[in-house]
């Protein structure tokens, strides 16, 4: 799977990317990335837990859809402003192109190393 | 300041610009070493691919064909870095890519939409493994050219 495995290269990304979970996640999602943040009872969708993907997934931890899905976010899915906001555009509106590839690409790997069975 | 002031001070940096892009395709010509010309050099490419594997993959993707997971979201679709040289008549344009990679001292200076000025952001950051925002400029245009494949791949 392109660009799933954990190398030499990005092997203190997640840790980066727990930084970045702490800021912009975890007020939903929880700061254990269990679906159970502060704000997560107020909101009319379900949050997910974060630790399940791979599970969810047969396993495999998908970095490439993790990827896309924090930065498209859930609002094109129809759930109106309650959905998950489109991180991509977030970041990049905030601080460039530049902090939008690091941060989604930081929390991608964050995201993998809190996965459980 | 002054006009004249300003305008010394613009011609400055346009000058240091030059000098740096100047700097890095003299650079990456130099690290070619012992290998035969019009070569990469393996060993710079082998450091590039890490420094590529961090920052250039989640676009370009991990072969560098453009098809990283940020690729679909974005405007522009990222280049296929893998066919540099046989869009070029067959030679890889070391510089041209370099200078593409850095990004200061062009008209993209603090980057675009389609791609950030990359030597800002090691300037800013670190994170590349090496001291200096050239040399980590160099070792990823090498890995680039040593991972292009032929017009007929």
């Amino acid at each position: 799977m392109p660009g799933a495995a954990e190398t030499e290269a990005t092997k203190d990304l997640s840790v980066r990317g727990r930084a970045a979970y702490l800021r912009y996640c975890s007020s939903c999602h929880g700061n254990e990335a269990h679906g159970d943040g502060a704000r997560a009872s107020g909101l009319k969708v379900p949050v997910p837990d974060l630790t399940r993907i791979a599970a969810r997934n047969g396993g495999a931890y998908d970095y490439d859809g993790v990827v896309r899905s924090i930065m498209k976010g859930s609002e094109g899915k129809g759930h109106g402003t309650e959905g998950m906001p489109a991180w991509g555009r977030a970041f990049s509106g905030t601080n460039g192109m530049a902090a939008m590839v690091t941060a989604v690409r930081d929390l991608a790997h964050y995201l993998r190393s809190v996965q459980r069975p | 300041m002054s006009d004249n002031e300003r305008h010394s001070t613009h011609c400055c940096r346009a000058g240091l610009a030059l000098a740096l892009v100047c700097g890095i395709a003299t650079a990456v010509g130099a690290q070619q070493g012992g290998n035969p010309p019009g070569t990469p050099d393996a060993e710079a490419a082998a450091k590039g691919k890490v420094i590529y594997e961090r920052y250039c993959a989640v676009c370009h993707g991990t072969n560098g064909t453009g098809d990283g997971p940020l690729a679909s979201e974005l405007r522009t679709a990222p280049a296929d870095l893998t066919r540099l040289a046989a869009n070029n008549g067959g030679v890889f344009p070391a510089g041209a890519v370099a200078k593409a990679i850095d990004g200061r001292g062009t008209t993209r200076a603090h980057g675009t939409p389609d791609m950030p000025a990359w030597g800002e952001v090691f300037k800013r950051t670190g994170g590349t493994g090496v001291s200096d925002i050239e040399a980590a400029v160099v070792r990823i245009t090498h890995y680039i050219w040593s991972i292009q494949r032929l017009a007929s791949d």
